[in-house]
């Protein structure tokens, strides 16, 4: 699904220069349920835009889905992107002007669903997620836990191939981490390819893989016992 | 753009009420003033457009050439040139237009109207619709006459006025036909017409128009037949005026002073041309000024709304750098750049569509103090076109003053974004905004600086004194002369009233001198000098002491002296003497030598006919019997002086209208307009600063944010609550002083071009500029101290979490 061959990623600030990635080869198939750790500043979020399409690379190759992507333009990317890869971030990143519903909803505005299938599937997928009674609520109205399960609503509305989730139990307490872990298992069982960014060896380890980085390399690609 | 968008934009503006307000409320003011200002300049642009077949209308246009004249041309006409142009054989049609103020009595009421006089082809020219009688008799019996529907209204209560009678010095007017009214817009208003040949006019007065090519006494309009030059028209005007009198009297050494010229000129201009006809220098309310109306465009157009509009893309901008997660959740969605931009524009439209609701509202209540001020009917300013043009421009203000908060958005990256890393706006947009506030200063800064300057000069020239004292001096106007018994009864009845020490007969207000006449004295040349007729108890009333020679006296002279002249000391060295006491005994006269030459009695001392625009006249006052207006020395109350007045008044004149005000408050009348002149600029003065206001409280709630991390990081250091504000102020002033380095001197330009139209001008130095700097700095003080407080005593803590 994924093919990352010799890619590097070179961050500037001012004359600053930081190597995020330093010449990454990986491959991820479909289905795959990949954990991505290390310490911070090691290149994990960085990995993970890279994946997600929300960046390109400085120097090599970058195969999504067949087609070598590095040096593609913003809206390129973005087309590409829209629906086939949903993103879970340890804030929840949910827009407090939006209620719960439209949040969801957004996923699909932008890749031209039809309104009348967009309030069906968001309906459904807040009922399986178990927060359609809060659909019309505003994200501060809502728990750590109900804000993430919306946001996870929301990547998952659209039926993306892939899901990227940076973090996701980062701000939740171990009550509300393990049942967004549940929920991760429960989707990749479905067929969803998903990638999480985490620093929590248990979470980690519910991965069938495990890619440690360190200085922007990896450095232990492991695949766990099932 | 859709509605899902606009909604976002409200729930934006709901959650933020005080930036919304500061906004909405800016936007309103600027969107008001626009409306207003582009309002007035649309109604100036309209002029004359009513009227049918106006494209084959023309005004004729006169310049004199002689000593004192400023060089312009005049839409006021000598008569006898309409005349030249009946007798071109061209194909035309001409009519005159003069207006004067006259009592006319209805039952027992007197009240004054304008009456003006046309020729009968005035209906023939401009085709007025006629809402009953015959027009025809009006313009032709010399005892009829036609009123628009508003003046038969305000004379009978009603329009249905055909067939009714007006008295006028006792003498009825039949109503022949009522006229629909004008729109405000038109250089030729009238309440009433009647036709040249009409009694109302006393024989002297027509005598004096109709042949008279010295004196202007209104317009005179020309529609030119299929295939008739213009050139043609004014070229037999020329012919005429080469055989008239008054150009026979010229002396050779009069036209070698013209080096060329005729002492006249005639040229025709189009009506529709001539509201703002740039060759016609004389302001008036009948008179636009190109340059002033299209720089009321510039400013109302561009700069009022540029700066109303700076402060939103301010605000939008920090909610945009606010907002910056949600930008890149919305990217990373899938968001295209079109979606991102539409969210924006939307909410942008929306806020610049509410501003534009109110401000309409805002004008709507601001309208009658505006027409005020500018002085003009402002009639057809909420048309639906007008609402629908707003809208629209609502619409284009939103997307203009949204477009950098757009780009903004569009620039956000969202790896950065949902990262932390929010990016900060580029260098050169943020220099952008910082431009865009200095100019707001610098627009509050010149703008008060000015008004200072004018309000100051307008007090300093209306408190000049005149070269007499006013205070005890009381002025009544009659409509007729010394020759008639009534106005002789009345002079005796004044100066028997308790309280009134003398009383005096000058053919004109002593603020009103604007007749002259070409004199020479012997051995001299010939000089222009104005004219004022008086009574010999001219110079006792008005306390004035002679330079040299005598003034009049009463136990001296008579009315029948005219021979015997009084000079003032201009007068004195304008004729060339080397002293005022050398000009006494001297004989002056007409140029050509006809006529009885006058000699010179007294040099009297100079006083302020005129505003302190205008040099001090050389004048000469002669004594005559053609004069009607009184001016009263009193010496006991004023206030009941006045009421005794009132009370004789109708026993001698029973069909006017009493004109009666103190001397004193008729020199405040020659500063009305420059009076005008500074509320208009204080009332733009306080926009702008209030514009300013916002505008600063904006950005420093934007500098604050946006330094946070930094004003934080300084404080876990140790700096105190003084640096920081200090940190935080010295953004501004450095905004300020660009402010004030750019607004000043223009201020300061303005002022002296302002201040050069005087003759007498207030010793204005730097305090006016001086005082806008402080004004502008405590504005910039007040507006951020908000948010340089909340800098001061921002928690490190709270700050740094995030």
């Amino acid at each position: 699904m994924l093919k990352l061959v010799g890619v590097s990623k070179i961050h500037v600030a001012g004359e600053v220069q930081t190597t995020a990635l330093d010449c990454i080869d990986l491959d991820i198939d479909a289905g795959e349920y990949v954990a991505i750790t290390g310490p911070s500043g090691c290149g994990k979020s960085t990995l993970l835009s890279l994946l997600g399409l929300l960046d390109v690379p400085n120097s090599g190759e970058y195969w999504f889905e067949g087609q070598n992507v590095a040096g593609w333009s913003e809206a390129k990317l973005n087309q590409l992107r829209r629906g086939r890869v949903g993103f879970i971030f340890q804030s929840f990143n949910l827009i407090e002007e939006l209620t719960v519903f439209e949040n969801v909803e957004l996923a699909l505005e932008y890749n031209g669903t039809p309104a009348a299938e967009r309030r069906q599937r968001v309906g459904a997928m807040l009922e399986r997620l178990g927060i359609s009674h809060r659909a019309a609520h505003h994200p501060s109205q809502l728990s750590g836990g109900q804000q993430q399960r919306v946001a996870i609503a929301r990547a998952l509305v659209a039926g993306p191939a892939m899901l990227l989730a940076d973090e996701p139990t980062g701000n939740l307490d171990t009550a509300h981490g393990d049942e967004v872990m549940r929920l991760l298992r429960t989707i990749n069982a479905e067929g969803t390819t998903v990638v999480m960014v985490t620093h929590s060896p248990s979470h980690a380890a519910q991965a069938s893989r495990t890619l440690h980085l360190l200085d922007g390399r990896i450095v232990i690609d492991a695949l766990q016992a099932a | 753009m859709k509605l899902r968008d606009a909604r976002i934009g409200w729930r934006l503006l709901i959650k933020e009420p005080g930036y919304s307000a500061v906004v909405i409320v800016g936007l309103t003011i600027g969107f008001a003033v626009c409306f207003l200002l582009l309002g007035l300049v649309r109604h100036s642009f309209s002029y004359d457009q009513h009227v049918p077949g106006s494209e084959d209308i023309y005004i004729l246009k006169q310049r004199w050439n002689g000593p004192g004249s400023d060089g312009g041309w005049s839409q006021g006409i000598s008569l006898p040139a309409r005349d030249g142009v009946k007798a071109s054989g061209l194909q035309v049609l001409a009519s005159t237009f003069i207006t004067r103020k006259i009592s006319v009595k209805v039952g027992a009421q007197v009240q004054t109207i304008d009456i003006t006089v046309v020729d009968p082809d005035f209906q023939k020219i401009f085709n007025h619709r006629v809402v009953a009688g015959d027009i025809d008799a009006a313009l032709t019996r010399p005892d009829a006459l036609a009123l628009t529907e508003e003046t038969a209204a305000k004379l009978f209560g009603t329009s249905a006025a055909v067939g009714k009678s007006v008295h006028v010095a006792g003498v009825p007017y039949l109503v022949s036909a009522v006229l629909a009214d004008q729109p405000a817009a038109t250089t030729m208003p009238f309440a009433a017409l009647t036709g040249i040949n009409t009694s109302i006019w006393p024989e002297e007065y027509r005598t004096l128009v109709t042949t008279n090519w010295g004196s202007s006494h209104g317009p005179v309009y020309v529609k030119l037949g299929k295939g008739t030059p213009p050139a043609a028209v004014a070229d037999a005007v020329r012919r005429t005026f080469y055989t008239s009198p008054f150009y026979k009297r010229q002396t050779s050494e009069q036209l070698a002073g013209l080096a060329g010229k005729d002492p006249m000129e005639f040229k025709l201009g189009l009506l529709r041309e001539a509201y703002l006809d740039p060759e016609v220098r004389r302001r008036s309310v009948n008179h636009g000024e190109r340059q002033s109306v299209l720089g009321l465009a510039a400013v109302g157009g561009l700069l009022i709304l540029l700066l109303a509009a700076t402060n939103y893309v301010n605000l939008a901008t920090v909610r945009t750098l606010r907002r910056q997660r949600e930008i890149a959740v919305r990217k990373v969605l899938g968001a295209s750049a079109g979606a991102v931009s539409r969210q924006f524009l939307a909410e942008s439209i929306l806020v610049c569509l509410i501003a534009t609701a109110f401000g309409l509202l805002l004008a709507w209540l601001l309208l009658p103090v505006f027409s005020s001020l500018v002085q003009r009917k402002l009639d057809m300013l909420f048309t639906p076109g007008a609402l629908m043009a707003s809208a629209l421009l609502g619409i284009a203000l939103g997307i203009a003053a949204g477009a950098y908060p757009t780009w903004s958005a569009l620039r956000v990256r969202a790896t950065a974004a949902l990262a932390g890393r929010g990016n900060a706006e580029t260098a050169g947009g943020l220099w952008l905004r910082r431009v865009l506030t200095v100019l707001q200063f610098a627009t509050a800064m010149g703008l008060t600086g000015l008004t200072l300057a004018v309000a100051w000069q307008t007090s300093y020239a209306s408190r000049l004194h005149p070269g007499f004292d006013p205070a005890p001096l009381l002025l009544v106007k009659t409509a007729s002369d010394m020759r008639s018994a009534s106005v002789s009864a009345f002079r005796d009845a004044l100066q028997r009233l308790p309280g009134v020490a003398q009383v005096a007969v000058s053919d004109a207000p002593i603020t009103v001198n604007r007749n002259s006449t070409a004199l020479k004295r012997d051995g001299g040349a010939p000089i222009e000098i104005s004219l004022f007729e008086v009574s010999p108890e001219f110079f006792d009333v008005y306390g004035m002491q002679p330079l040299a020679g005598r003034m009049y006296k009463a136990d001296k002279d008579t009315v029948k002296d005219e021979d015997k002249i009084v000079i003032n000391a201009a007068g004195a060295r304008k004729f060339g003497f080397d002293s005022a006491q050398a000009a006494v005994g001297k004989y002056v006269g007409d140029p050509d030598g006809a006529g009885t030459p006058m000699q010179v009695i007294g040099v009297a001392p100079d006083i302020r006919h005129r505003s302190a625009r205008e040099e001090m006249q050389a004048t000469i006052y002669y004594l005559s019997e053609r004069t009607g207006v009184f001016t009263l020395r009193t010496t006991g109350d004023m206030a009941g002086i006045q009421k005794a007045i009132e009370e004789m008044w109708p026993r001698f004149f029973p069909n006017d209208v009493l004109d009666m005000q103190r001397v004193d408050s008729t020199f405040a009348e020659n500063y009305a307009d420059d009076l005008r002149l500074a509320k208009l600029l204080a009332a733009s003065s306080v926009i702008a600063i209030a514009i300013a206001a916002f505008g600063i409280y904006v950005l420093s709630a934007y500098s604050v944010q946006r330094r946070t991390r930094e004003i934080v990081l300084r404080k876990l250091y140790g700096a105190s609550g003084a640096a920081i504000g200090r940190l935080v102020a010295r953004e501004f002033a450095v905004l300020l002083g660009a402010g004030a380095l750019i607004g000043l001197p223009v201020a300061w330009i303005a002022t002296q071009r302002y201040l050069s139209a005087f003759t007498e001008r207030a010793p204005i130095g730097l305090w006016a500029i001086a005082l806008a700097f402080a004004i502008a700095l405590a504005v910039a003080i007040g507006s951020s101290l908000r948010h340089t407080l909340s800098a001061v005593r921002m928690a490190p803590a709270l700050a740094l979490r995030d």
